[in-house]
């Protein structure tokens, strides 16, 4: 089992973008993840994970799944408009298409993480997992913010 | 919004096949755009202040038109760990900023895109140390100031812990900035004032020095940007531990009585400063940055610079009683009936002690400028070095 350092670490300014080769030879997928964020939550509630993803690649990326040890499940998720309300349901995938880019936001496309294990505090770190659907795993870390926006994914 | 280290498990065990400089981290170190705070002409202002380096930027950066001077103070329950990750989302913030990026969970990006010169600078007060348990790492010389005679200080501007001065040409980009860093403090902190000021921006040493508001030129003797004798006086050597590269920041709020001030005629004032307003030269001859001869006399025997005069009681005594003035004007316009004017007096040095506090005692004790201004405000923060672009705020002390 490997661990990584989550101890919130200096280096954050430079390395604005986690780049993360997902493939194991050179020609594989390639994922760049800029900005990860999450939201500040307490423990035991919901929070949820934001990010730009970068598909640096000639071939769609799929992101079937995701993991982190800082809730008890993680979600893909999004928000679509149900009549006049926005409302948070489940995806089986995000696409990152060839060659662009995906935006996890607020009011969009974005990681659930439920049942917090721990309190998420603004300036502390957590590590979350993607999966992808062809078996690789790509493990970021994302800063914690405070978010005044960023609401409605906890009404439901 | 991490460093390779923290990548994955997975890449450490298969090791990194590349780790990508971000599109921020781009425009940080190899963007062509970048300019770094230094000297530069007047018909060429730089757009971009560095936000990294050895010493933070907004002290040495010519003066901006605008600022804004935010304290803070720590809420009940925050220790060191909490404060190092306030200064990490802040130093993060900042830097993206001052790029005219937006910030992570900016909801007003567009309010950051237009380049203006943006420096935030921050800084620590007394109660930063003492609530942190960290006393014993407060610089040498750092204080407060001693009460003085001609204090009419009001709670309302004075103190704090934490302060946040935003400055930059755009006064839009400036209230956005302040807008979003209050939102990043105000987990950690609860706002104590606010105070802004303007002034006629500065892009070199070319620039014309600026007036305040009864007409003054304010900054004469300030050490040159850039030059060694700049540094002796404003950034703390070596000697002076985590502190090296940092400064003291002295802010009175003096509010101007220009009413009675209307009522001298030209030359009454310029005998109260010293100099002569149109030039700013001393009333004893030459230009501007000629040195004012305190013992010249006129045709009667009378001293041509009144022995009261503010020049005459501020000159350094040669003993390292100078400091860096960056000073801002306020308008708050007409407050209970009466002009509500005044200057942002911000002197920055190495060692107030040292420094400041002989300057400002010669002043308060006899200075004929005090009949038509009044210190309402004063607060005092330590300014700590500036952090490398992987690096953040108050490394060394936290």
């Amino acid at each position: 089992m490997n661990t990584t350092v989550l101890r919130p670490v200096l280096a954050i300014l430079v390395a604005v973008v986690v780049a993360v080769t997902a493939g194991c030879s050179s020609n594989g997928p390639t994922l760049t993840i800029s900005d990860p964020h999450v939201k500040a939550m307490p423990a035991g509630e919901m929070s949820a994970a934001f990010a730009t993803l970068a598909n640096t690649t000639g071939d769609d990326i799929d992101i079937i799944g995701a993991r982190s040890e800082a809730a008890e499940t993680v979600e893909l998720h999004e928000m679509v408009m149900d009549g006049p309300a926005m409302t948070m349901s489940a995806v089986e995938k995000i696409v990152v298409p060839a060659g662009g880019t995906i935006v996890l936001e607020p009011g969009g496309l974005h990681i659930m993480l439920i049942g917090l294990s721990a309190d998420l505090e603004p300036g502390d770190d957590i590590e979350i997992t993607l999966v992808l659907s062809d078996g690789e795993e790509i493990s970021f870390t994302a800063v914690v913010r405070d978010m005044p926006n960023a609401q409605e994914s906890y009404h439901s | 919004m991490t460093e390779s280290r923290s990548g994955s498990a997975r890449v450490g065990r298969r090791g990194l096949l590349g780790v990508g400089i971000g599109l921020g981290g781009l425009a940080a170190g190899i963007g062509g755009t970048v300019a770094v705070d230094r000297v530069r002409t007047p018909d060429a202002p730089a757009a971009l202040v560095d936000f990294h380096g050895r010493h933070q930027a907004g002290v040495e950066t010519p003066i901006q038109a605008h600022a804004r001077y935010l304290a803070h103070d720590l809420r009940e329950g925050v220790d060191a760990d909490a404060a190092r990750r306030m200064l990490r989302l802040v130093t993060d913030d900042a830097a993206r900023l001052c790029r005219a990026e937006p910030a992570i969970t900016d909801q007003e990006p567009q309010l950051a895109l237009t380049p203006c010169r943006l420096t935030v600078t921050v800084g620590f007060g007394p109660g930063w140390f003492s609530a942190l348990g960290l006393t014993q790492k407060q610089p040498i010389g750092f204080q407060d100031l001693p009460p003085y005679e001609i204090d009419r200080l009001e709670e309302r501007w004075s103190g704090g812990d934490l302060l946040l001065q935003i400055c930059g040409d755009d006064p839009l980009v400036v209230a956005h900035a302040a807008r979003h860093l209050s939102k990043t403090v105000r987990r950690f902190t609860t706002p104590r004032w606010v105070q802004q000021g303007f002034s006629t921006p500065m892009f070199g040493p070319d620039s014309p020095t600026p007036r305040n508001l009864m007409g003054q030129v304010d900054g004469t003797v300030n050490p040159s940007p850039g030059s060694d004798d700049f540094a002796e006086v404003v950034w703390a050597g070596s000697e002076a531990g985590w502190f090296a590269g940092g400064t003291m920041l002295v802010l009175r709020r003096i509010a101007m009585t220009m009413d009675t001030w209307d009522e001298l005629d030209p030359h009454a004032q310029e005998l109260a400063i010293g100099r002569t307003i149109a030039t700013g030269a001393p009333l004893s001859g030459g230009g501007e940055h000629d040195e004012p001869d305190l013992t010249a006399t006129d045709s009667s025997g009378l001293p041509l610079i009144p022995q009261f005069s503010h020049i005459a009681r501020a000159a350094s005594t040669g003993r390292g009683d100078r400091f860096l003035r960056r000073s801002y004007n306020y308008d708050e316009g007409i407050t209970d009936g009466v002009v509500d004017q005044g200057l942002l007096f911000a002197a920055y040095q190495a060692d107030l002690t040292r420094q400041y506090l002989p300057v400002q005692t010669r002043l308060a004790e006899q200075d004929l400028l005090n009949e038509w201004t009044v210190p309402i405000g004063s607060a005092v923060f330590a300014i700590p070095p500036g952090c490398a672009p992987d690096g953040q705020l108050g490394e060394g002390l936290l």
